[in-house]
């Protein structure tokens, strides 16, 4: 839109002296203004996007406008009909009985004056005329008063001209005195605007216009009748006209407004009630009033939230159920098992004496009881998680003396596995108030995972402190984890691939008893891997018992694959394909 | 949604009831009254204007001259613009339409115009009938004194189109033209020492664009006409004008410029041109009540509202409902018939004087003045121990009159075609008042009006009798602006004149056979009335409306006018001297 340069000299002009006013181009203001129009535009939208009442209060006033202005032109419409046919009523006749007048007055003979010139002398308070035409002019001129003014013209006959009041000869139109001249015999009206002498703003007049002929030659009487008063009339009924219209719209969108917001408001409430619903406030009801439709819809709405409410209860108690079930279920299950324990230490001591095939049986016995054992362990610790039973036991220790504990717990399995376990502690001692016993079970756990998976490569143990955090990352390089797996792993009884075997006899609970023990530390337990990468779990926790963590001073991604990840995404187009070659070669 | 359909059902139901409430028209309830009020101007009349039109294409000579008097009969324009397209080059030049106004009756020369290829002469011929003064004054013309009227009007061909050359000046006016164009209105003057109000006529030009009470009220700013001037005084100043008369609900309103201000400084003056302008508005206003304004604003502390009703005591006609008075052997007697005339106590003893032709002085100081037989005019009071006093002394006196400052006038025949004006207000001293139009004449009677301005005086300069109308100038004593207002015919005699009312004169003449009593109008110069007269009557007095008019006979009757039976009553049989009302 705007040109570069524009916009640059505007930038280095602004930018030296900013306190002075900058004088900005018309395009820039141009631009300024369509921003602000644009964004005054978007509010209004999101308004009235938002806003059911004004979209009801806008359509109501819109179409009650369309219905008033209709009604309002077609109603004055009528009364201008009116009030005007019945002005020109009356107008047409008081002119055709003036005409006759007139008539009457041309047709008498002169003789009549001849008589009267002697005896007028002395007769003052006399005012009547010896011309015919003044005589009828006269009489004209007394029956108007001011209501109307007439206009005597004649083409024929010289100096017969007269007017009444001061109405001036302008005012009768050619084109009408052309219709009456060639209508002889009939009056022609029409519409037009009539002066008065010494005013120049015309008025509005009905003009009607006929021809006495006489035998001396045919006068053209005019009739001017102004329509002041009807104009007045009719623009105070306009006025009026507009007024009621004006408040009947407000009035119906005031009304509009009212009952859109009887509407609205409990709907608005419905919504809040359901948001809270949604958050987990089960407890959330509506106010029922009334037995509308809305009361109804509120009821329904409250009655829908018990259902909800009492299904998610029925499940919890189901859930609780179950897991009271495997809880006495491994209760119930030890006394037997300690017995079978004892029995099968007994023929495993023994197996010496036994055939070599009995003797492989007692082996069998003795490693899946042992694995039976510490599955119901599991099963029992974890159930004492479920139940809330579980608690710390709270000590301040040097994180590398568990780690080390840990690892020394692991080296059996890590050397039959050919693994050897890298180990990077810092030097100074990390303390931290943690559960040593769980923190333990914890890091066995991820290493006998990582011993497991890591496909007998190096495992590196990363031990990391900041001033809130420890955490210790366990990286293996085997088969990784597929994406989407790294919640899926801390599951109970997942398996990364169901047909694999159990090497090291876990049960299947390792991780998701960790993670509880993570998570009763108020630390993290997470993991993170990449196919044909292998992968890393990075227990963080804090320093201080109770406290919230905030971050690790560890990172999830190992180093290296980050590493690897920022130089893919800074490396030039042109260039990346020779960095990539020279890692692949790598 | 639903509840809005039924609200805007209900709102379209309603609108349409009450429609319906309004549109029905009443056909009983109370009676009101139907005066209806005059549309448009409530102070001007209805009147026709000519509408002036240019020359008629192929007109003949005539009808040009014809057009051409009509277009200038047009009051539209001042300068006539219309009317002189009739007109050569040259005649628009020299013709004037402000010279002289002539009204005439008659018709434009159709006799003999005489029409060659390039020239064409009309006549317009006929009876003047009179001339009205550049300030408004009409004067009739004399019925006798050359009357007639033969104006000529020179046409040429200019560019094919007959054309006049040459016309008379000033403006010709037909009995009609003058009739449509002009109203007479009175118009009132301040009296000397603001006695009262002394009414005067005038033609005021209709003007379209103006309405006419604001001419008129113009009209009287200008000041009073040629036979008042010097006689009376007008209340505004000489730097007044009038911006607009208007009605403004039941008050008319007078907006001057701020000369008015000055004008009524004085309670006096304020008075006075109260009473001018309600009088003189009088007949457009009716009874509304005026306010004066300054420059479309209120009067400068306080409204200046004028009741009409407040000054009915200027009238100009002073007295109202008088008593008659008349002598009856030396007793002043009030005519009443039914209380047998009573006689005025508290008049002086006659003693020995032969009294007779007596006046009666106005209201306030009542006294009556007589002429005595061996020569001069007595005084009397009605006071108890009243006595008669020689005021005026002299030879020949007329009849003593009073006028409304308490001075008597009489006039001193001293000779042959010599006369002598002589006023009294005491008995020590009289004055002499020049009177430049009647030394050298005869006079046989001298009536001071009522309004104290006016004089009535038969006079005779040798060429017949006349009665003679002039103003009093009170400031350098001087009876001035006399002029003709009845001629006597040959073989009448003007027995006697009485004012009836400020503007009227009763003329009494006689001839041989019969007796001729009729009403002048002063301010317009014409006759109004006539009234029946019976022989025997010698003298006559008259009082304004209703007061009757009566007459004394040479034989002592005394008779009064029923103008209902229009017919003479008798109220005293005989001995009576003639009857008189105060002043007059």
């Amino acid at each position: 839109m705007a040109s570069p340069t524009s916009s640059g000299t505007g930038r280095t002009a602004g930018r030296p002296k900013p306190k002075k006013k900058v004088r900005r181009t018309p395009r820039q203001i141009v631009r300024g203004a369509r921003r602000r129009a644009r964004r005054a535009a978007g509010r209004v939208r999101r308004v009235w996007r938002r806003s059911l009442q004004l979209r009801v209060v806008t359509s109501t006033l819109v179409i009650s406008m369309i219905v008033v202005v209709v009604l309002g032109v077609f109603l004055l419409q009528m009364i201008k009909t009116a009030v005007l046919d019945g002005r020109k009523q009356t107008a047409i006749a008081e002119a055709q009985a003036n005409v006759t007048t007139v008539a009457g007055y041309l047709d008498r003979p002169a003789v009549a004056t001849a008589k009267q010139s002697t005896s007028a002398q002395s007769d003052e308070s006399d005012t009547s005329m010896k011309k015919a035409v003044d005589q009828a002019a006269d009489a004209l001129a007394r029956r108007a008063d001011a209501r109307y003014s007439v206009v005597i013209l004649s083409d024929y006959l010289v100096g017969e001209g007269r007017g009444t009041g001061n109405i001036d000869q302008r005012s009768v139109p050619q084109k009408l005195r052309v219709a009456v001249r060639q209508a002889k015999n009939e009056p022609q009206a029409q519409y037009t605007s009539m002066y008065y002498q010494g005013q120049d703003t015309p008025t509005p007049a009905l003009a009607i216009g006929a021809m006495v002929p006489n035998v001396y030659g045919e006068y053209e009487v005019y009739h001017f009748f102004p329509l002041n008063d009807d104009v007045d009339t009719l623009s105070q009924v306009q006025q009026w006209l507009i007024l009621v219209s004006v408040a009947l719209v407000l009035l119906l969108a005031a009304v509009a407004s009212l009952v859109t917001r009887q509407v609205v408001i409990p709907v608005r409430l419905t919504r809040q009630a359901a948001e809270r619903l949604a958050a987990g406030r089960l407890e959330e009801r509506l106010r029922v009033r009334g037995e509308d439709d809305l009361a109804r819809l509120a009821a329904s709405f409250n009655e829908m939230a018990s259902n909800l409410a009492l299904k998610i209860h029925q499940l919890e108690e189901l859930s609780q159920v179950q897991r009271q079930f495997v809880s006495d279920v491994s209760h119930e299950l030890r006394t037997p098992l300690t017995t079978v324990r004892m029995a099968a230490d007994l023929l495993y001591e023994s197996r010496e004496d036994f055939d070599p095939a009995a003797a492989r049986s007692a082996e069998l016995m003795q490693n899946q009881l042992e694995r039976f054992e510490s599955m119901l362990a599991d099963l029992l610790e974890i159930s004492r998680y479920d139940a809330g039973a579980a608690t710390l036991d709270v000590d301040s220790v040097d994180m590398r003396d568990v780690v080390l504990r840990a690892v020394g717990d692991s080296q059996p399995l890590a050397e039959r596995k050919a693994t050897r376990l890298d180990l990077r502690l810092p030097n100074e001692p990390c303390m931290a108030e943690v559960d040593s016993r769980r923190v333990e079970r914890i890091l066995r756990n991820l290493l006998f995972n990582a011993i497991e998976h890591g496909e007998g490569r190096d495992i590196v143990v990363t031990l990391g402190a900041d001033r809130d955090a420890v955490a210790v990352a366990v990286r293996d390089h085997g088969v990784g984890l597929k994406p989407g797996e790294e919640n899926m792993v801390f599951d109970r009884f997942w398996r990364a691939d169901p047909s694999r075997a159990r090497t090291i006899g876990g049960t299947g609970l390792g991780l998701a008893i960790s993670r509880e023990d993570a998570i009763l530390h108020g630390g993290w337990l997470q993991a993170w891997g990449i196919p044909g990468e292998g992968s890393q779990f990075r227990l963080s926790l804090p320093r201080q018992a109770g406290s919230d963590l905030r971050g690790s001073p560890l990172p999830l991604v190992p180093p290296e694959i980050e590493m690897r990840r920022t130089w893919r995404g800074q490396a030039t187009p042109v260039l990346s394909p020779a960095i990539e070659g020279g890692f692949d070669g790598d | 949604m639903a509840t809005k359909g039924a609200y805007r059902g209900l709102a379209v139901v309603l609108a349409a009831l009450v429609s319906a409430a309004c549109s029905t028209v009443p056909t009983g309830g109370n009676v009101f009254s139907a005066r209806g009020g005059r549309g448009g101007d409530a102070l001007s009349q209805p009147y026709v204007r000519i509408l002036a039109s240019p020359p008629k294409p192929q007109g003949s000579p005539l009808e040009i001259v014809t057009g051409f008097l009509a277009a200038a009969a047009s009051f539209d324009d001042p300068l006539r613009t219309v009317a002189r397209q009739y007109l050569t080059g040259e005649a628009q030049r020299t013709w004037s339409p402000f010279d002289a106004v002539t009204v005439y009756e008659g018709i434009a020369g159709t006799d003999t115009p005489r029409v060659d290829i390039q020239q064409a002469h009309v006549a317009l011929k006929g009876t003047v009938l009179g001339t009205l003064d550049g300030d408004g004054h009409y004067v009739p013309s004399d019925a006798q004194a050359g009357s007639d009227m033969n104006k000529g009007f020179t046409l040429v061909k200019v560019s094919g189109e007959w054309r006049i050359s040459s016309a008379p000046s000033g403006l010709l006016l037909s009995e009609d033209d003058f009739k449509r164009a002009y109203r007479s209105f009175d118009l009132y003057f301040v009296a000397y020492q603001r006695a009262g109000l002394v009414t005067d006529q005038v033609r005021v030009p209709i003007n379209p664009s103006e309405g006419l009470a604001k001419s008129l009220v113009h009209r009287l700013l200008v000041g009073p006409t040629t036979p008042l001037r010097g006689a009376v005084e007008s209340a505004f100043g000489p730097n007044v004008d009038v911006n607009n008369v208007q009605v403004e609900n039941d008050t008319v309103v007078v907006d001057f410029t701020y000369g008015v201000v000055d004008s009524v400084l004085t309670q006096g003056n304020r008075e006075a041109l109260s009473a001018q302008l309600s009088w003189t508005l009088k007949p457009l206003t009716e009874s509304r009540r005026i306010e004066v304004r300054v420059n479309g604003e209120q009067f400068p502390g306080g409204p200046f509202i004028i009741d009409p009703r407040d000054y009915d005591r200027f009238d100009p006609d002073v007295l109202s409902q008088p008593q008659a008075y008349y002598l009856q052997q030396g007793k002043v007697r009030t005519v009443d018939k039914e209380r047998d005339n009573p006689p005025v106590a508290g008049v002086g003893a006659v003693q020995a004087r032969q009294f007779s032709h007596m006046a009666v002085s106005g209201d306030q100081a009542f006294k009556v003045a007589a002429l005595e037989k061996a020569g001069g005019v007595y005084v009397s009071g009605i006071n108890p121990g009243s006595e008669w006093q020689r005021w005026i002394d002299g030879a020949k006196l007329t009849p003593p009159s009073w006028d409304r400052y308490g001075d008597v006038w009489s006039v001193s025949q001293q000779g042959p075609r010599k006369a002598q004006v002589l006023r009294a207000h005491d008995a020590t001293r009289q004055v002499p008042v020049s009177a430049p139009g009647l030394e050298s004449t005869d006079v046989k009677a001298f009536r001071v009006a009522r309004d104290g301005a006016r004089v009535a005086v038969i006079s005779d300069d040798g060429h017949g009798q006349r009665v003679l109308v002039g103003s009093i100038n009170r400031s350098d004593w001087r009876i001035q602006n006399l002029r003709t207002l009845v001629p006597a015919n040959d073989g009448q005699e003007i027995t006697d004149i009485a004012w009836q009312d400020a503007s009227t004169l009763l003329v009494l003449m006689k001839t041989k056979a019969d007796r001729d009593l009729s009403a002048w109008s002063v301010t317009q110069g014409v006759r109004v009335d006539a009234l029946k007269a019976v022989a025997g009557i010698e003298t006559v007095t008259a009082g304004p409306d209703p007061s009757l008019v009566l007459a004394g006979t040479a034989d002592g009757e005394i008779l009064a006018w029923n103008p209902q039976k229009s017919q003479w009553t008798t109220l005293v049989k005989s001995g009576a001297d003639p009857p008189v009302y105060p002043l007059g």
